[in-house]
């Protein structure tokens, strides 16, 4: 095979499988647009909207149910992710710190738990026993720490130049303002990476709403897609904003585009911090982890 | 001159407002971390009782596991992980080292970094999401069975359908995670000597010769890496996406340990029973993962820790 045939063929792979993963969501962007007219008329089978139309949104926007598990995911997403950031940082710093006495056991006890969890049971019970079923603490305490992330930020404090310490020592910097004052505005961009990383997850997660969280006013917006795609129950449809019911098909949306306005509701802050995700994880920082 | 560290009790005074901030970090780690892990060991020996809780309920022994591992329904469970693993390892393993190539020996600067930029985005998107789009995409109503039916041919049930549920979970992982998998084989790529690349050119070598003689040999240590490590999670075949994907009709092929663990343990409330299931797991895990990484380390030297 020449060069010239390699690299025609490399592109042509290359720009297929792009486009493959752009299918589904384009698809399910367009279906989100139109209304139960067109929606019939095509027979599901819309490639490009003829009469866009965001009805779907307003009508899911609307409804309670939506608004509240909307509420539900943005306030877990900001509290957990600052806490999680805060506390990973606080447990790297002090695990970076060479003279810190209880150092190695500290690290074997954050490792430990990276190995071996302690199950979906025996969580359940701690939390239900710590009267954090159907709170918001269920969905934030748990994950409070991740053990990965305290390895990755460990990592970067221990990279940082030795000069920078000595110096603040040779000023008469104490070891708390070497911590605020030095050594953790100078891993900001590495604490950027986990905190964007942490929000994602945040946002994405709905298995511990599930396990976590009868009350349906408490779920979040991914708990919400979930039971309206395999739980089908009227309840969930009616309360997303079908109970307003239009007789003319051209004001009313059918439920296969509302399910989808609602998927797409679920990628949009996605989207939106893909671009500062992108740049942290090209650097390759989560790589240098994996490696050691 | 040999550096001497000062008195023990002088550094940790030095330390104090450290140890005072990581204070609520180590009792989180002791209740929500290690506090559960020893109760899965307790509660895997015992019979749970509903109103005595963990501690008033009676210890059993080994009843709990005597009672999975007699049970034909453990056993589906367990061929169904351990198929469904290494189904996502046989076809899943190649297609990112593949695009990883291709996407490095691109000439055109443009098409790769556009194409980097959309393959990422899938893998950020959270399991409800992905199963929004398959089934806008495979339920009876769905983009495909239109255009079956566009063709005069019948609607497929594929969500429902036990024949399909593997081909689909595995499929739309890798689809999921293909532009992602790259990642670590594109980190690996630009660490291969470049001269080997003008070595090549000069001796005539074509692209085929070239991915064949120095760019599978340079990304070896990390295919291999990557192996073992998904060998050591095979008793962990993602169960929050079969979770979503599966349903009663398709648990006869769908059914893993997670997802086993997690309707006996929390819809049937046979707590004990769940907890010794997953203790397996857990056990065998680790067991597993310890061996693949010694054995990474061995043959590429690269290990996990």
């Amino acid at each position: 095979m020449s060069e010239r045939v390699y690299q025609w063929t490399a592109a042509s792979i290359v720009l297929l499988i792009t486009i493959l993963s752009l299918v589904p969501l384009w698809y399910v962007i367009n279906g989100s647009l139109v209304n139960e007219q067109e929606w019939m008329e095509k027979g599901g089978f819309i490639l490009w909207p003829e009469k866009p139309t965001l009805m779907a949104y307003e009508r899911l926007l609307a409804g309670t149910a939506f608004t509240q598990a909307l509420f539900v995911s943005m306030i877990r997403t900001v509290l957990g992710t600052a806490l999680t950031l805060s506390m990973t940082t606080i447990l790297a710093y002090a695990v970076s710190r060479k003279s810190l006495p209880g150092r190695k056991a500290l690290l074997f006890a954050v490792l430990v738990t990276i190995l071996f969890g302690g199950g979906l049971i025996p969580s359940y019970l701690v939390v239900r026993d710590l009267q954090m079923l159907n709170t918001i603490w269920a969905l934030i305490i748990p994950s409070m720490v991740d053990s990965w992330s305290v390895l990755v930020l460990k990592q970067f404090f221990e990279n940082l130049p030795e000069e920078m310490e000595e110096s603040a020592k040779i000023d008469g910097a104490g070891e708390g303002r070497l911590m605020w004052a030095i050594m953790i505005p100078m891993a900001a961009p590495a604490m950027a990476a986990i905190g964007l990383f942490t929000a994602v997850g945040h946002w994405n997660s709905w298995f511990d709403s599930l396990i976590y969280i009868d009350n349906a006013q408490l779920h979040p917006l991914q708990l919400l897609i979930r039971n309206m795609f395999t739980n089908a129950s009227l309840s969930v449809q009616q309360n997303l904003g079908q109970a307003s019911y239009a007789m003319n098909a051209h004001n009313r949306v059918s439920i296969e585009t509302l399910k989808m306005a609602l998927v797409v509701f679920g990628t949009i802050p996605i989207l939106c911090v893909y671009p500062f995700l992108q740049k942290h994880f090209t650097k390759g920082m989560y790589l240098g982890a994996v490696k050691g | 001159m040999k550096h001497t560290q000062p008195k023990l009790i002088i550094r940790i005074r030095r330390f104090w407002f450290l140890y005072l901030l990581i204070a609520p970090i180590l009792i989180y780690y002791g209740v929500m971390r290690y506090y559960p892990m020893f109760l899965q060991f307790v509660l895997a020996f015992k019979k749970y009782n509903l109103l005595g809780g963990v501690w008033g309920s009676e210890w059993v022994g080994w009843d709990n596991f005597t009672y999975i591992f007699a049970k034909d329904e453990f056993y589906q469970v367990l061929s169904n992980t351990v198929i469904i693993s290494l189904l996502r390892l046989l076809f899943g393993f190649f297609p990112p080292i593949i695009l990883a190539i291709l996407l490095y020996d691109l000439q055109s600067r443009f098409i790769r970094r556009v194409s980097q930029t959309i393959l990422y985005i899938p893998h950020f998107f959270s399991w409800v999401v992905m199963y929004g789009l398959i089934f806008a995409l495979f339920s009876n109503t769905g983009l495909i069975n239109q255009i079956i039916q566009q063709f005069g041919g019948d609607v497929q049930n594929f969500l429902m359908a036990p024949e399909w549920f593997r081909p689909l979970i595995v499929s739309s992982a890798i689809w999921k995670e293909i532009g992602w998998g790259t990642i670590i084989y594109m980190a690996g790529l630009t660490m291969i000597d470049s001269t080997l690349y003008d070595a090549a050119k000069i001796d005539g070598a074509g692209p085929l010769k070239r991915i064949w003689h120095i760019t599978l040999p340079g990304i070896r240590h990390v295919m291999v890496f990557l192996l073992t490590l998904s060998l050591g999670g095979v008793l962990s075949a993602g169960g929050e996406q079969i979770l979503l994907f599966y349903n009663p009709a398709t648990y006869s092929v769908g059914d893993i340990i997670d997802t086993y663990v997690y309707r006996q343990g929390l819809n049937e409330l046979q707590y004990s029973m769940a907890t010794a299931v997953s203790l397996f797991q857990s056990a065998i895990g680790l067991v597993l993962i310890l061996v693949a990484n010694a054995v990474s380390k061995r043959t590429v030297g690269t290990g996990i820790w």
